[in-house]
Formats: C-alpha cells, structure tokens, sequence
C-alpha cells in the first residue's frame, strides 16, 4: 500500500487469505453472512468435491486470496456488499473465524490457529480489538457501563480499583460520555451511546489495530458523523491503526488513507483511498460508486440483470 | 383534490398505559403522479405517519386530525370501507420483505392474493402477475411463482413485494425504507424499476426514508420530520441549494461525501430525540446552532416560506448561512 | 416422562431486540402476586408446622376414625383418627422438600451441561444432546419405579430418580437460550476481549439464561410435585406414618366409599392448588420475559 512498506513494520498483515466453509445439504447450514444457493455453483463460487453426488457436502469459498498490509496508524477500508467476504475477513483477524489457509500477522508476528490457549487470546487482545455493527446486541444487557470496562481493565492491567475507576473515567470522557452514564445499564442508552460505550471497551485494551465492522452503518446520521469524528480523534490522540469494513463509501472517503474493494470473496481492486474512488479502475468499483445518492444523483440500473444475484437467502 | 391529505395529523400511542403523542399535527399532502419523500431519524415517526394511513397502528392508538383519500376521510371508514381501501386503493411496502411475507406459501400465492380476494378469476390473476414480475426486472416469472421467499435473495424478494403491491392498481403507495436492507446497488435497480412503475400508473407515493441524499434523488418533494413534527416540506430540486430548516441544513452536511474527505464531519450536536421527549418551544432548539431565546420559549408555526413550508421563527435570517452549511462550505455552529 | 410432561418454552427473542417495552414488575401482576403469596405461605406453614399444627400428625385413635369436620377438627379426621388438618400441614414439608430437591439437582445439572455444551459446541454437543433425547424418551415414573425397586423405598430413590429425568428438559431450554446468545456480538467482544471461556459462561451467559431458567424451574416444580405424589400414591414413596399428600390419597381411598371423602380430597385439593400456583407464578414470569409457552 505505502511506498514505505519495506522499511516499516505493519501493523497488521494479511497474506493469501482464504476461508472454505462447507455446507451440508440445505442452507440452513451456511454462515450468517454468507449463503449457498444453486445459483451460485454456476459462477465457480460453490465447489462440489469429486466424486458426490449433488447436494451432498459443497463447499462455499467465502474468501480467497486475499493479501494486504496496513502500516501502523493509517487505516485500511475493506469495501463491499453482502457476500463479499468482508466481515469474514475482520473475524479471522481477530480471532473469531480460523483461516482455511493463509497468514495473519500482527506487528510481524505471525498469529498461529493451532489450538490458542487463554493465555494466548488474552495477550492477543492487547492487539487487536473489534467493535461490532449493531450496538444493541454488543454489550452485556445485564452489565452496567463501568463493570464493563471494569472487567476489560480487570483483566489485562494488575490495577487497584482506584487506578481502575479513574481510567474507565477517563474512557468515557474520550468517547465523549457523562461520567454517570458509568453506572447505567445498556438499556437507557441509545444506539449512539452504545456503540461509543463498545468503543470504549475496545480501548481499554489498548490494542495496536482497531476493527470496525460496519461499525456506524446501524447509527443515524447525525450520530454516525459524530462517531467519526471521534474515531478521528481517537487516532490522533492514541496512533491507533485502523480497518474499516463497510459498504458505505462514503463513509470510507472520510476515515480510510487505503482501501480494498471486495467481491464474491477476493479483492477486485486496491489503493489509496483517494485514487480508487476518484479514478476506480475495476468495474464492479465503478458500479458502486455509481450507485451512491449524493447530491445531483439519479438512480441508474447498474448491476446485472435480476436473476445473477442468484437465488440466495 | 390531492390522493392523499393528511390534516393536521397527531398520533398518540398507547405507552406502559398512558397516552403518549408521538406525531403532532403534520399537515400534508401527496398529489397524484407526485412522490413527497418522509425524512427524518429514529423517533421522528415518519414510518408511524405511513400507518397511520392505513390504519396500522398498534392497540390502543388514538388518531386526531385528519387523513383523507381523493376527500374521503380514512379514519371514518368503516371495516367493508377500509378494507376495500386496502385492496384497492393504496398499497404498501415494507423495509424487510422477509418479515412480511409468508414464508410457508409459495411466493405465486403471496402475489394473486389480494387478487382472488377481489373476484378475479385463477387464470387471470397468474396473467396479471406474470406481467408484474416482468415489470419490476424479474424474468422467468413461471418458475419464479413456484419458489418459495427462502430461495430468493432479498433483492428479489424487495422486488416481489413491489410486484405484490403494484398488483392491486392501487393509486396511493406507501413505500417504508424499501430499499434500506438492500445492497447499494440493488438499492439503485430496484429505484430505477420502481420509479418507472410509478410513472406509468401516475402513481403517487409517500416514501419514508432516513436517507436524505436517496428521497431528494427520487422524489418530487421531502417532508423532514423530527420529533414528531414536521419540520420543514420543500421541493427536492432546490433542497441543497435552499434547505430551509437547520435540521435539514445539518443532515445534509453531516453526511461524508464518496467525493471528498473533509476535515471533520458537521455533526449536530446531541441525538435525535423521539416524540414524547419534546419540550416547550422549538422542537429542535436544544441541537440548534442558530437557537435563540425565543426558540426555546415559543414553538414555530409550519409556515409558507420561499417554495415551501418551515417551521423556524428565524428562517429568513438564517437563509443564507444554512445554504453554505448543507454545502458543507461552512461549520455548523 | 409419563402422564405428566414438563412444558418446554420457546427462547425469547434476542437480547437486545429494540422493542419499547418496559419490564413492568411482577409486583404489579395480581395472579403472579397471588401465586407467589401462595406458595410463601406454603413454605411458611411447612416450616413452622410444630407450631402451627394443632395436633400432632400421628395422634389419633380409631375410635374417632372418619370423623367429619368439627370444631376439634377442623378438617375432620382420617381413617385411623388423626386430624387431617395437621397430617396436612406436617405433609407440606416433604411435599414441599421432594419437589424442590428435585428441581435444585436437576437445575444445578442441567443448566451446567446445557452452557458447557452451548459454549463447547461440536461432538460434546452432540453427545449431550442425545443422551438427553434418550433420558426424554423414558417416562420420569418408570424410571422411578426401578430405582425402588433397586434401593428401596423413602424419599431419595424416587428423588435421584425423577431429578435425572427432569434434567434434560431444564437442559433443552437452558441450552437452546445459551446457544442464542453466544451468537450474539456482546459474547464475541468477550472472547476477543480475551476473557478466559469459563468466565464467559459463568459471568455473561449464565446471568442471561437465568430469567428462562427460573421459568422452566419454577414450572417444572409443579410437575415434580405430582410425580412425587403418584410414587408415593403408589406407595413407593415415603412410607406411612409418614404425612405426605400423595400418601393421604392413597390411604384414604378406602375410606370414599364408605362416605368419607375428606382425606383424599383435602390431600388431593392441596396438591392441585400448589402445583396451579406453581404453573400461574411460572406463566407470568414468562410472559414478562416475552416467550411463550411451546
């Protein structure tokens, strides 16, 4: 990405990527973000192994080969639409989902998915934290605020409670909360609120890289731009590196240097931010950014016709 | 006569037993061939308004005002009266086409429906929509009506649903966030399609949105709702020229540009706040940049202003800051 | 389970779900507080029994056998003469002690490998599950049988019994409600948070599987209570002169056709009432968790 790459360490690294899920039978078995369908065994995304008959173990390749680097304080954008593969490839960086082949590696040391013990996971959560899209269901219901970043501190800082209380003070007041809003329950928090409260929570690890899974795509407006603001100036202030997934280009004009458009499962284009989206190169970029109302925008007819978005769930 | 009026519409809702309003006297109207876009956040009760039109509201809901159907009052319908308005004279689409939709029955059931239900015979209901599926872009309609919604993507399915609400040649559509579970580029198609059909039936349509820079690009007019109330009812074409609201001013230019970064986003302080949280005075002056003491104190009248309606007791004075602001060319403060 | 089978709920909708509605108390519900005084009361009375009673539960003499309601005996007597008023009092406690044995094993067990199997997923899953399918598929009461048969009669035979096979009904819920939350972001944050597994299940899924829990508990106690009361009915239970309801059906069933109903009735009429109480406390406290009944 950087002309700099040789000489600087990333902070995070991915190289040749790929994740196989497999399917029994009907699609009740496919991954929530990812589907299977007759449809797409036509377009070579869905492999039957040799020898079976139809219908019996298939395999969806939900990313392959997927290679990038992101140096330490930028951010990296991963672009796409539902089915791209692009969440897939957050949760094998943080852990969530095991590679079916390829490297991550972490401020050049490789992460292994032989089995990870708790020890292994803990020091890992010092590198690496994610925040979800939807701040309804990220946080414990039954967990008050401070408990909740209590129990992050708790558990990678050897703090007294007093050291411990003043910095989960001071989270809140970095992701712009009151500090009585320590002592509530996610339920008298709006959207908003919620997902500064899991931004908060991510860094009280102090982790080296950030992933935002579609991280404002649930928030209003109005809110979503201030939650933006604030992971600017969280970079500022911390150095933090960031990877953004989102289908939103917009949004990924306005907080990513480098970006990497995803489809079907592998990287169709990639560059600084700037340059994909002024010049894109690829088609299917070009689709998308055709796609997005903006002032002065009339919806076109852009993808293919009806029936090739495949008769997926 | 407009298809639809909604007159000084207020809407209390039933919450933990006490009547609380949740939309306060919007006064609209939808012509007919005319598409008016609702705009507005969580809690702005823009997507309440669209049932209140049909009469969707929850248990216990009370409705003053006004809503009428080429002149006829809705809320004086009886049950025959209502029921035949919902068969045949307005129409509805919903944000997520799988919720809605019987997922047991055959997606060739859930389309002849409302058809059978009116009289027409089984062979002609196939024909009509047949004919349906191929205007909103899906071939091979046969097979299409033998699946079922599990197998269709939610692209399709959004497009089934539209087939399904165009099938009934109703006059009024009510679309709620149609397009807000699609993919951005399904999301164009399936506008192009829809804007096409309407077009041809001069349908008129009330669409609710939160997406602002979407309503603008396809409808006639926006209606900015916040709070419960209407804020702000402009044409589309001079709404990022002339917005004529600071809410309105702010949405536009809180949102990031696919063109450009800017340095920071114009956030409008605070959140949205829902119906039931408005205090006296302006609605929005507890966000405002522009508030002034009298904002605070004296609520704002929905008045004619330029070629539209607003409600702000300073929108002459302000006009020409919130141009530059929904521009993004200055802060929002 | 044989006649009687446990009802098993449908999970509740995901934590989390953006629906406007409050928690409103359980305080507010009349039936719920109606029930639950019922059932404190119960307690209640089988605690202070030797206080309360106003005879002992074996005086009597035959002589006074089958007597009808009187002021000495406000509820008559049984066939061989003790007061049934006090037989019934003294038998809450073992109607009452049996039950909730039953319910704490069975919950203890069951909530356990439900959240390790939700949490470990894969084979031990599975093998879980279908030893929990087996143990359905055998009635609570046969199984009870055979224990006595095997250890003798009393409480602790059909007990164990009856707890191993009301395990995997509070199993099926617990897991089914575990496995829908795990899937949810809040429990990803705590993995990648770094938050050892245990801690996961014992501080973030446990506390949100507890509303259902208590439910199918609090349920399932009514059912435990009638089992009880058919093994000891069918004397396979506690022994006389013990009191205990199930007993008193049984022993005063002779005495209804001589024309003395009183012991069987007043017994049987008090295992209806606590088992209704136990199911109306049990209902309302799903309805205010938003499931329902499967």
């Amino acid at each position: 990405m950087s002309d700099k790459a040789a000489d600087v360490v990333p902070a995070l690294q991915v190289e040749r990527l790929r994740k196989v899920f497999p399917i029994r039978g009907a699609r009740r078995d496919a991954p929530a973000e990812v589907s299977a369908g007759p449809g797409l065994l036509g377009r070579g995304l869905i492999t039957r192994r040799r020898g079976t008959r139809p219908g019996a173990s298939a395999e969806l390749v939900a990313v392959d080969d997927v290679s990038f680097a992101v140096p330490p304080g930028r951010s990296l954008a991963v672009v796409g639409e539902s089915g791209s593969g692009k969440t897939t490839v957050a949760r094998m960086i943080v852990g969530l989902e095991r590679p079916t082949q390829g490297r991550i590696l972490v401020a050049g040391r490789e992460r292994s998915w032989r089995h990870v013990s708790s020890r292994e996971r803990r020091r890992r959560a010092r590198e690496v934290q994610i925040i979800f899209q939807d701040p309804y269901s990220s946080l414990d219901p039954r967990q008050t605020v401070r408990k909740c970043l209590d129990e992050a501190l708790r558990l990678h800082f050897d703090w007294n409670g007093d050291r411990r209380n003043a910095r989960v003070e001071e989270l809140l007041e970095q992701v712009g909360l009151a500090r009585r809003q320590a002592d509530t329950l996610p339920r008298a928090l709006s959207g908003g609120q919620r997902q500064r409260v899991a931004i908060a929570r991510a860094l009280a690890c102090e982790p080296r890289v950030l992933v935002c899974d579609e991280a404002v795509a649930s928030l209003d407006v109005s809110i979503q731009a201030q939650v933006l603001n604030l992971m600017s100036d969280i970079r500022d202030v911390t150095g933090v590196t960031y990877l953004f997934i989102s289908h939103d280009l917009a949004v990924v004009r306005q907080v990513s240097d480098d970006v990497i458009v995803m489809r079907t499962g592998h990287v169709v284009e990639s560059g600084p931010t700037e340059q994909v989206l002024e010049s894109p190169q690829h088609p299917y970029t070009k689709r998308l950014l055709a796609a997005i109302p903006r002032p002065g925008w009339r919806p076109t007819a852009i993808s293919d016709a009806a029936e090739s978005t495949g008769p997926a769930a | 006569m407009n298809v639809l009026e909604l007159d000084a519409l207020a809407v209390d809702l039933l919450v933990e037993g006490r009547l609380s309003r949740v939309i306060h006297e919007v006064t609209l109207n939808v012509a007919e061939s005319q598409a008016v876009g609702l705009v507005g956040e969580s809690g702005a009760g823009k997507s309440m308004t669209s049932r209140a039109v049909m009469r969707l509201l929850p248990a216990g809901a009370v409705i003053h005002g006004d809503i009428r159907f080429w002149g006829r009052s809705v809320l004086a319908m009886d049950t025959g009266q209502l029921r035949a308005f919902r068969l045949r004279d307005a129409a509805m689409i919903f944000q997520d086409p799988r919720a809605h939709i019987n997922p047991v029955r055959t997606i060739g059931d859930f389309l002849t429906e409302a058809l059978l239900e009116r009289g027409e015979s089984r062979h002609r209901a196939d024909a009509i929509v047949s004919g349906l599926l191929s205007a909103v872009g899906i071939t091979d309609a046969a097979r299409r009506m033998r699946q079922y919604p599990h197998e269709l993507s939610g692209g399709l399915l959004q497009r089934v649903m539209i087939a399904a609400a165009l099938a009934i040649e109703p006059k009024l559509l009510l679309a709620d966030e149609p397009t807000t579970a699609l993919d951005v580029t399904t999301q164009s198609d399936v506008m192009v399609n829809l804007g096409t059909q309407r077009r041809e039936r001069r349908l008129a349509m009330l669409f609710i949105t939160h997406d602002l820079e979407l309503a603008a690009a396809v409808c006639d007019r926006i209606a900015v709702m916040y709070a419960g109330y209407l804020v702000e009812d402009s044409p589309a074409a001079s709404l990022h020229a002339e917005a004529l609201h600071p809410y309105t001013a702010g949405l536009l230019a809180s949102r990031p540009s696919p063109s450009a970064r800017s340095r920071r986003l114009a956030a409008i302080p605070g959140r949205p706040l829902s119906a039931f949280e408005a205090g006296d005075g302006c609605v929005f002056a507890s966000r405002c940049p522009f508030a002034v003491d009298r904002c605070r104190a004296e609520r704002p009248m929905l008045r004619e202003f330029a070629s539209g309606r607003v409600a702000c007791h300073r929108v002459e004075e302000i006009r020409g800051r919130l141009s530059a602001v929904a521009s993004g060319t200055a802060a929002y403060e | 389970m044989s006649a009687t089978a446990a009802p098993v709920l449908a999970p509740p909708p995901a934590a989390g779900a953006r629906r406007g509605r409050r928690r409103s108390t359980l305080l507010r519900d009349p039936v719920a507080v109606a029930a639950g005084l019922f059932i404190l009361g119960l307690v209640a009375v089988a605690v202070l029994a030797p206080w309360i009673a106003p005879y002992s539960p074996s005086a009597g003499s035959i002589l006074s056998g089958n007597e009808g309601i009187s002021s000495a005996h406000w509820l008559g007597t049984d066939s061989f003469g003790r007061d049934l008023l006090s037989r019934l009092i003294f038998g809450a406690r073992l109607s009452l002690l049996g039950p909730a044995l039953i319910i704490a094993i069975s919950t203890l067990v069951g909530a356990t490998l439900a959240i390790a199997a939700a949490w470990i997923g894969g084979w031990p899953d599975q093998v879980v599950s279908r030893v929990a399918d087996i143990l359905f598929a055998f009635p609570g009461l046969i199984f009870a049988m055979i224990a006595v048969s095997m250890f003798g009669a009393g409480l602790i035979a059909p007990v164990i019994a009856l707890s191993i096979s009301y395990t995997p009904y509070l199993m099926r819920v617990v897991r089914a409600a575990a496995i829908q939350q795990r899937a949810l972001p809040y429990v990803s944050a705590c993995y990648v948070e770094g938050l050892p597994a245990w801690k996961i299940c014992l501080r973030h899924l446990l506390p949100n599987v507890a509303p259902i829990l208590l439910v199918q508990a609090t349920l399932s106690f009514g059912y435990a209570l009638v089992d009880l009361a058919a093994i000891s009915y069918l004397g396979l239970g506690v022994q006389p002169p013990a009191a205990e309801w199930g007993l008193m059906v049984s022993e005063g069933q002779s005495s209804i056709l001589a024309g003395h109903p009183q012991e069987s009735l007043a017994a049987g009429v008090m295992i209806i009432l606590t088992v209704v109480a136990f199911n109306l406390l049990g209902d309302r406290l799903a309805s205010r968790q938003g499931m329902e009944l499967a």
